[in-house]
């Protein structure tokens, strides 16, 4: 075996309430390009973060070259050769491409000027190494596109002294023609004696550049495979072979006749969707990250600029313009990010319940105390929302409660659709166990449930019937009776064929 | 008995619960109002009380205002230039053209409410900034002054002056009624009505609120042009005090204003605070200056135990509020 660039043994992470990295091991050979793959959430960007000085871990070593490290911060991990590229781009839009890749080290002839001309030359200098000659050192980088963006985040990189580059999902908003770009400079690099490690979700990619494959799920290590030797059935098998825990559970829906027909819904991140809900359905939308699953409904709702041919519900064509007019047809969105989409922190939990029926329970100044009272109590007990009294705020909930909330504050407007993105969300397993419950209660009533969610077990256990999206698209429809891992991975990260 | 917890909706006492929210603020002002009466026991002659009152009826009344836009996270720099211009046009539609007063009153409020329509207008259907439009109409109304006036004083009737300058039952000066009517009022709504409820959803969480179907261009036009309208509640009642339109009225008021508001509580955060906080901000501000001047301390000198004291509210509200985080 040739020589180690990396080595992180027993790394551990937890996080309250969850356990993000459970005793990984990960090596990586000087001088190779390294894909680490596995699902949203197996522990991947952790596992950076920790490499980069982000989080500290809470067990475990870390070698460089050989030799134990202590990343303390971001400083002592670039100190020893590490370089990360994150997802979101980190520069400053305002500054010119000189500027940003020299910010924080800015070159200097006497003490308090900054060298401009020296600058602009070691930029120029970078630029052509790379091969994009094209770009002026001082064009501010807000005129850039997103991939010329990235490739000024490579020549930050490429000013220090690197030994190892992390790039995670650099290529998740590329067109192809510059993902080819970015792969010529990778292979570049590793000419040069670079190490990289490489985060994405396309396969083609990582079987076309990489050498070795690492695996984790789960916050778990899976295996490391050279990619040559490794089949594509088989890679799929180690990202999602797991066992089904017995927290689902036992499915009992029993969908009726059609409820939301959508036809051909486009918007930016969108591309021609169409799908059926029936009543009593619970109706999964899977997809890897950026697969455009949320910005479907945001779409179909009207938060973001859409087209739609037409929504059909209840046999009945019906237009939506923005979020108001999709809750007075009954269609509500339990948002992603129910901290900065769904609540009210600073409010009540009566308060975030009432919201959207505040024409129903004041009249003028007059509070319907008693319509108010019941309808809270109500759906508060039917939720089993645990909190001291319906007057604490809501920002001392815990999590599940919290998303419950959520819940409530929608059931209240008696929905036909419920639209639930990703519900469990950073929820320890038994308040997911609740809100599993839950759903099962909902649909009872006849109300169509849409679950969006990035954990496949999720969608396999609770839906009927499961849409996968890739890049905007819906590129599969799976019954409940078909559903398995592998189809459901198949769909969602495209064949290397394809 | 299945359930173990029964979660109920607890009857909260408002009294009890304004106390609760205040109590800081409330001891300042009584140990203040100890103070200063030791030191010059006219202090507490009721008669005192009320011109403290009356000294705050316009910071109390702009403030009511100001509260709405900070708790949906804005703020209105134009009420000063907007007492200032409609107190000036007011005395103009008195004097030069000569409108009896309930008409010159009408059209001294229609001024003014249309300043604030037309700063809602801009923050509901543009991403501007509330500081920048605001400061803008700040300038506008300014100069407007300048352009009614010519720089001059309008005098108007001395009759006029009963408005602000009267008193019911030759005890209660006349603009304490009004702060007092304005406050029932913004209190009803503000803590009460459906729209209340929606400020306070706008200013906790903007992306929420839109996310629950809030018409939040509707709220924030409705907001700014309350607030407008209570400036020009203001302008006529300067008028009315010194019975002139002078274009200098109302300078830099809207920051005696914002200060009531912090000094109450109300979160520069947005999404929180009562109209009944502002009231008592209001009313400490009235406090110190009336008992410093009471006490001959300069009015330089005032000001800056004003800054000091308002920073010491907002640093410990902030203080408060991080330990409440930590939680």
């Amino acid at each position: 075996m040739s020589e180690l660039a990396l080595r992180m043994v027993g790394v551990n992470k937890v996080f309250p309430g969850v356990k993000a990295l459970d005793d990984i091991h990960f090596e990586v050979e000087k001088g190779e390009i390294h894909a680490l793959i596995g699902e949203n959430g197996a522990g991947k960007s952790t596992l950076i973060k920790i490499l980069a000085g982000i989080y500290q871990p809470d067990g475990g070593e870390i070698f460089i070259d050989g030799k134990p490290v202590k990343m303390d911060n971001v400083i002592t991990a670039r100190a020893h050769g590490i370089s990360v590229i994150h997802q979101e781009l980190s520069l400053a839009k305002n500054m010119t491409v000189a500027e940003n890749i020299f910010m924080g080290k800015f070159p200097s002839k006497s003490k308090y000027f900054v060298d401009d001309s020296g600058m602009m030359e070691e930029t120029a200098k970078l630029l052509k190494l790379i091969g994009m000659d094209e770009l002026q050192p001082d064009t501010p980088v807000s005129r850039l596109s997103v991939a010329q963006q990235q490739m000024v985040e490579i020549c930050r990189s490429l000013s220090e002294e690197i030994k190892i580059l992390v790039m995670d999902e650099p290529t998740a908003s590329l067109a192809t023609a510059e993902v080819e770009r970015l792969m010529d400079i990778m292979r570049m690099l590793k000419k040069k004696g670079v190490t990289i490690i490489f985060i994405s979700h396309k396969l083609n990619e990582i079987f076309e550049i990489c050498d070795r494959i690492t695996v984790m799920r789960d916050g778990q290590y899976i295996g490391t495979r050279v990619t040559k030797e490794l089949p594509y059935e088989e890679l799929i098998n180690m990202m999602v072979g797991r066992d089904i825990q017995n927290v689902y559970p036992p499915h009992k829906t029993n969908p009726g006749e059609m409820l939301l027909e959508a036809n051909h819904i486009n918007s930016d991140r969108v591309f021609d969707a169409s799908f059926k809900l029936r009543k009593g359905e619970v109706l999964g939308f899977y997809g890897l990250m950026g697969a455009g699953r949320s910005e479907l409904m945001r779409a179909l709702l009207g938060i973001d600029k859409s087209t739609k041919e037409s929504v059909i519900l209840d046999g009945k064509k019906i237009v939506i313009n923005n979020p108001t007019e999709a809750t007075q047809e009954g269609i509500v969105l339990a948002p992603e990010d129910r901290k900065y989409e769904g609540l009210i922190l600073k409010q009540t939990v009566g308060f975030n319940i009432t919201l959207p029926i505040l024409s129903r329970i004041i009249k003028g100044i007059k509070l319907d105390k008693k319509l108010n009272d019941e309808t809270i109590e109500n759906i508060g007990k039917r939720l089993r929302i645990k909190t001291p009294s319906y007057d604490a705020k809501v920002v001392n909930l815990s999590g599940g409660n919290q998303q419950k909330v959520v819940l409530a504050k929608w059931l209240v407007t008696n929905p036909k659709v419920l639209i639930l993105d990703e519900p469990t969300r950073g929820i320890d397993v038994g308040a997911k166990q609740e809100i599993y419950k839950l759903i099962y209660e909902i649909v009872e009533m006849g109300v169509g449930v849409i679950l969006i969610s990035s954990e496949m077990p999720e969608v396999m256990n609770l839906c009927d019937r499961i849409y996968v999206l890739r890049e905007g698209k819906i590129t599969g429809e799976i019954a409940r009776d078909e559903i398995t891992e592998q189809t459901i991975m198949q769909y969602a990260i495209g064949g290397i064929e394809s | 008995m299945s359930e173990a917890k029964a979660v109920s909706v607890k009857k909260t006492n408002p009294v009890k619960q304004y106390l609760n929210n205040n109590i800081g603020m409330l001891i300042g002002l009584i140990a203040m109002c100890i103070i200063i009466s030791i030191l010059q026991p006219n202090f507490l002659q009721v008669k005192n009380l009320f011109n403290i009152m009356r000294s705050i009826s316009i910071t109390g009344i702009i403030g009511f205002g100001m509260t709405l836009c900070i708790i949906i996270n804005g703020i209105d720099l134009s009420q000063g230039s907007v007492i200032g211009f409609t107190s000036c046009f007011c005395a103009w539609l008195l004097s030069s053209v000569g409108l009896p007063f309930w008409a010159a009153i009408l059209g001294a409020l229609a001024a003014g409410s249309l300043f604030g329509v037309f700063n809602g207008a801009l923050l509901a259907n543009t991403s501007l900034p509330p500081f920048v439009v605001t400061l803008a109409t700040q300038l506008i109304g300014r100069g407007g002054c300048y352009v009614i006036t010519r720089g001059n004083m309008i005098n108007v009737d001395p009759a006029f002056g009963q408005l602000g300058n009267g008193y019911l039952f030759n005890v209660i000066p006349l603009p304490v009624i009004y702060l007092l009517v304005i406050f029932v009022v913004m209190f009803l709504l503000l803590g009460k009505s459906k729209f209340g409820r929606c400020v306070y959803a706008i200013g906790g969480n903007r992306e929420a609120a839109r996310f629950t179907g809030i018409k939040i261009r509707k709220v924030t036009w409705i907001v700014y042009s309350i607030s407008g309208f209570l400036a020009a509640v203001c302008g006529i009642i300067s008028c009315s005090r010194i019975t002139t339109g002078q274009p200098t009225t109302g300078n830099a008021m809207e920051f005696d204003a914002v200060a009531a508001c912090y000094l109450g509580g109300i979160s520069y955060l947005g999404g929180e605070g009562r109209i009944g906080s502002t009231l008592l901000g209001a009313i400490v501000l009235g406090v110190l200056a009336n008992g410093m001047s009471m006490l001959q301390v300069p009015w330089y000198v005032q000001n800056i135990t004003k800054g000091c004291i308002i920073l010491a509210a907002v640093f410990f509200d902030v203080m408060r509020k991080e330990k409440g985080k930590s939680k």
